[in-house]
């Protein structure tokens, strides 16, 4: 095995605090968690995610009429069988009907976007910025060199989706934001 | 199924369903009434 090569990134520290002062500020400015491929979920589902948003809107701007919908449906399904003790409609029980303000597909894509500009300003800033055709000496001795690098990197990321959304989450989401949470599913 | 149906089932079935009365409580281990809508309020008779 040979010797590892001198590393020209940021400092341990550096990183540290620049991707927990980030994980931070996500959360203190969205209320949500950090999570990249969250987000790539919000922009491939985008269709899901727009129909989810009007129908939120609706339920706030139309909510009396909707109500009213869904009571004669139910009631048209379960009859007559309600609890005799219980008023017609009460106020909500649980705290199940105010959602948290959603991020948008848009504002996702526009996160994603950033991240690779970041990552490109990063290798710019370092001098290590340029267009290659290969995934570097350490990928070919692990896994593919030449042409076979290409369907084994696209194998890989297929993995990696399945994984994350399978996980519910990646190395931001669970590895950053869940663990210093302590969310057992991270942990 | 009705469109404005669609919106309740959108909301809190294929959204954040997390947030709905009739999933909270049957994480609970409790019988979830039909007369328990997904945003918590209760029907009665009329």
């Amino acid at each position: 095995m040979g010797a590892l090569e001198p590393s020209t990134y940021w400092p341990w520290w550096l990183g540290a605090l620049a991707l927990g002062g980030l994980s931070v500020l996500h959360m203190a400015l969205t209320g949500k968690i950090l999570g990249v491929s969250g987000a790539w979920k919000r922009v491939v589902r985008w269709r899901a995610e727009a129909a989810a948003v009007e129908a939120e809107e609706a339920l706030r701007t139309q909510s009396a009429a909707l109500l009213a919908e869904l009571e004669a449906a139910t009631r048209a399904e379960f009859g007559d069988r309600y609890d005799a003790s219980a008023p017609t409609v009460t106020a909500p029980v649980t705290s199940a009907s105010a959602p948290a303000a959603a991020i948008t597909p848009g504002a996702s894509a526009l996160f994603l976007a950033m991240v690779a500009l970041g990552g490109a300003i990063s290798a710019a800033a370092a001098g290590r910025w340029g267009v290659r055709a290969d995934l570097g000496a350490e990928f070919a001795r692990v896994v593919a060199s030449g042409w076979a690098q290409w369907p084994a990197l696209g194998f890989g990321g297929i993995l990696v989706g399945l994984g994350t959304s399978m996980a519910g989450g990646c190395t931001s989401g669970h590895g950053v934001m869940g663990c210093a949470r302590l969310q057992v599913s991270s942990l | 199924m009705q469109p404005t149906l669609k919106i309740w089932q959108i909301s809190y079935c294929e959204a954040d369903f997390t947030r709905c009365a009739r999933f909270q409580k049957s994480c609970s281990g409790e019988t979830v009434p039909p007369t328990l809508l997904p945003n918590g309020q209760l029907l009665g008779k009329k």
